[in-house]
């Protein structure tokens, strides 16, 4: 029980004894003793409660964090009033991690019109998905610690817990065409760009202001400078949000194999300076627009962790709907959730993509070897089947193919570097 | 000697002179006063604070959680008992008040030794509470110094009870300095304390039980009272030695072994920085600082347009505005300009505007009288849609 509430228990007591003593045996004396506690019960409460009125707290944080990642959350607390306040809790809560309450003292006075900046680290040890930081709780005591109100500040804040993301090893080879535009990305091909490549001989059409006049003078006819070859690389997902193919629960289940080697597949690109773009269709759809960098990923990871296996769309149909927004030379991954796909319309998509220069890339979950919950299991020997026929059409379109089922340790499997290669 | 561990000191040092002046005067106010009883009380007592510490942690071994909840338990429900059959007696029977009052400084004993092994703090209270209530029955003096005394140091225990309470949450944390939390203590104590002085001072001396017998403070001779008093003199000076050896012998008990790493770890948060609040005003802005300052500026132009008697709707321009407050025309025209760049133009406003644009607002508000609230009902002017 809180000792404050005891020791208010006792003073009321006192007080209730003093005045019953103080009435039948007529002692004045303990009649003022009895009213003089009282008053310092009530004193000590409007104090506790005005030293709260007067505080203000507001917390600082990132929007979003990585599985496991430390998170640090700042606060900061603010004394409005006219005297200075100690001993101030504070409790937090912070969903993403599994010790969600987060209490901590400020134990150091605490000035008028000042403001104390705290810290806490936590790590986010619950799985992706959205969570709520909040709300935030002071509670302040007067003096005596009589009165402990508290008041719950309205500080609520969602946090994207994005699922951890590993190195796709592979992807550097992928896809890219040549762009005239200067960006890091090379290829140690003749190009634009401003990386030095080297000298050869004059061609008819070449531009006479790379004529390296050093080389021309030692050779006695003309040279010309080459640079490397900008890339422009493009990567775009698409994810199979079907509902039918809905399959096992929690961290054993379709969606959570979808979105675990999407958000890798996307992160990979997106750090090697690919311009990332993603398309699923579930209920809603889910498009994120081509864009490039660390911001741009994490607004992708932030669509990618409130998608739901709540469409109707087969992936197929998806590429093609959107096959206008795939550029030439370019790399596209097909995150679909069950091997049983039409294959027939799947050899048009991979025909069309190989057509343009598209580097395919197609990730398979086998939904039946997860929990079943649309449909029952399909037998083994048919699933085995179905997916050396997709192994099969991969090899003759030149893509490349994994295969996730229950048995594989998703996120060991995605840890290793070559996972996309050795499929 | 650590903030913390200096913190526990002060705390135990505040229950043992709630003990002592409770129980000093429940002595004084029944039994011929002695300087030596009080000394021997003050010694007695300090020694069962003293000795608390060490008993607490030879019976740490000793019996689990729950059986220390069910003796803690067994010693909240039975001390009470010949505690207020003690009082009973100093009531009923005032001639056995001072034997009363003997029994009562051993149980007090008694609960101050096992005081840290059961957490009695309270019970400790409680007894001495027994012992003012028995002081006041021999009214006078005692009565008075028991009670208010009682009052003021029992406030200052919780309120170093509760600071040692909510640290030992937080070991690692810098405990607030001591000072702070007497002055705080006190600062809440004063009104109270000081009334109930007032109030005794001003009150009858009345001793109902005692009045019949022959006994007690308001019996004693004129040379007894003196003597008292005297007593009391010893008892403050007692009490300061008292105090002042107990606090360096918990130093020396406690001062072991405080370079030990701590048990626990608490990975919690400490104070980074302290910095000066801002203005109020900056922190509401919609707008950055600069341009915020000059819409405010106009703002509070407008509200004083408003408390003048004009009806400024918000269909209105501010060169409509302008052209309704007309007076003053020069600071009006420049603050009106000023908030057209700030609210619609691309470029924050120089700090030379922003001074401008204050003083401006300045110039306009102190130029314009508010009227009284009738007088601006009274105003014939076609009402519109409050401003947000």
């Amino acid at each position: 029980m809180d000792p404050g509430i005891l020791h208010r228990a006792f003073l009321f007591g006192a007080a209730g004894l003093c005045l019953f003593l103080g009435l039948v045996l007529g002692a004045p004396a303990l009649l003022a003793f009895a009213l003089a506690v009282l008053l310092l019960t009530a004193l000590a409460r409007g104090t506790a409660r005005r030293r709260l009125s007067r505080l203000h707290a507001y917390r600082r944080l990132a929007p979003g964090a990585f599985e496991d990642e430390e998170v640090r959350v700042e606060i900061a607390l603010e004394n409005r009033g006219r005297g200075p306040v100690s001993l101030v809790e504070l409790t937090d809560s912070f969903g993403a991690a599994l010790a969600e309450r987060k209490a901590f003292l400020d134990a150091l006075p605490l000035r008028p019109g000042r403001r104390h900046r705290m810290a806490y680290r936590t790590a986010c040890t619950r799985l992706w998905g959205v969570y709520t930081v909040g709300p935030l709780t002071v509670s302040v005591s007067d003096p005596l610690g009589l009165f402990s109100p508290r008041r719950v500040l309205p500080d609520i804040q969602p946090f994207d817990l994005f699922p951890r993301v590993h190195p796709v090893g592979g992807l550097e080879r992928l896809g890219a065409r040549a762009s005239f535009v200067p960006s890091d990305p090379t290829a140690a091909r003749a190009g634009q760009s401003a990386a030095y490549f080297g000298v050869r001989d004059f061609r008819a059409g070449d531009d006479v202001r790379r004529i390296h006049w050093p080389a021309t003078a030692r050779h006695h006819h003309p040279m010309v400078k080459e640079f490397e070859l900008d890339l422009t690389p493009y990567f775009t997902l698409f994810l199979d949000l079907e509902r039918s193919q809905r399959a096992g629960t929690g961290r054993k289940s379709t969606l959570e194999y979808v979105v675990r080697t999407g958000a890798s597949l996307l992160a990979s690109a997106a750090r090697r300076g690919d311009t990332v773009q993603l398309f699923a269709e579930g209920r809603a759809p889910t498009v994120v627009p081509p864009g490039r960098g660390e911001l741009h990923l994490a607004c992708a990871l932030d669509r990618l962790i409130r998608v739901r296996q709540d469409g109707v769309l087969p992936l197929v149909d998806l590429v093609r709907r959107e096959e206008a927004a795939l550029p030439r030379a370019s790399t596209v991954a097909l995150l679909t959730a069950t091997l049983f796909i039409d294959t027939g319309r799947l050899a048009e998509v991979f025909a069309f993509l190989r057509a343009r220069r598209i580097r395919p890339v197609l990730v398979a979950v086998d939904m039946d070897s997860f929990l079943p919950v649309t449909r029952s299991a399909r037998p083994r020997d048919a699933v085995e089947a179905q997916a050396e026929e997709l192994r099969g059409l991969a090899r003759a379109h030149d893509a490349l193919i994994a295969v996730f089922g229950d048995e594989h340790d998703l996120p060991a499997e995605l840890a290793r570097p070559d996972w996309l290669e050795a499929a | 000697m650590g903030a913390a561990e200096r913190l526990d000191a002060a705390r135990r040092v505040s229950l043992y002179l709630v003990s002592l002046v409770a129980a000093a005067s429940a002595d004084l106010a029944w039994r011929p006063p002695s300087p030596l009883r009080v000394l021997v009380q003050a010694t007695v007592l300090a020694l069962a604070v003293l000795l608390g510490g060490p008993l607490a942690e030879a019976l740490s071994s000793v019996g689990g959680a729950g059986a220390r909840r069910r003796a803690r338990l067994v010693v909240f429900l039975l001390v009470p008992l010949p505690s207020l059959f003690a009082l009973l007696t100093i009531w009923a029977a005032p001639r056995l008040a001072g034997e009363a009052a003997v029994v009562l400084v051993a149980l007090q004993v008694g609960i101050l030794l096992l005081a840290d092994t059961l957490k009695l703090e309270l019970l400790a209270l409680a007894n001495a509470l027994v012992f003012v209530l028995g002081a006041a029955a021999g009214g006078g003096l005692p009565a008075a110094v028991a009670l208010s005394g009682f009052l003021v140091l029992t406030g200052v225990f919780l309120a170093l009870d509760h600071t040692a309470r909510r640290l030992s949450l937080w070991p690692n944390l810098a405990p607030p300095p001591l000072g702070l939390v007497l002055k705080d203590a006190v600062r809440l104590l004063a009104a109270p304390v000081l009334l109930l002085v007032l109030a005794l001072s001003v009150l009858p001396e009345q001793a109902p039980a005692a009045a019949e017998e022959g006994v007690g403070w308001l019996s004693a001779s004129a040379a007894q009272r003196a003597e008292a008093r005297r007593a009391y003199v010893w008892l403050v000076l007692v009490a300061l030695a008292g105090a002042g050896l107990t606090m360096l012998s918990l130093r020396w008990f406690r001062g072991r072994g405080r370079d030990a790493p701590p048990l626990v770890e608490m990975a919690e948060s400490h104070v980074e920085a302290e910095e000066v609040i801002e203005p109020p005003a900056f922190d509401d802005a919609r707008y950055a600082p600069a341009r915020g300052r000059v819409i405010r500026a106009y703002l509070r132009f407008l509200a004083r347009a408003r408390e003048a008697g004009f009806r400024l709707g918000t269909h209105l321009t501010p060169r409509e505005i302008e052209s309704r407050v007309r007076r003053p025309e020069g600071p009006l025209g420049f603050l009106t300009m000023l908030f057209m760049d700030a609210r619609y133009g691309p470029d924050e406003p120089v700090a030379a505007d922003v001074d401008r644009a204050e003083a401006a607002s300045r110039a306009v508000c102190s130029s314009l009288r508010v009227l009284p609230r009738t007088a601006r009902r009274a105003l014939d002017v076609p009402s519109t849609r409050t401003p947000s």
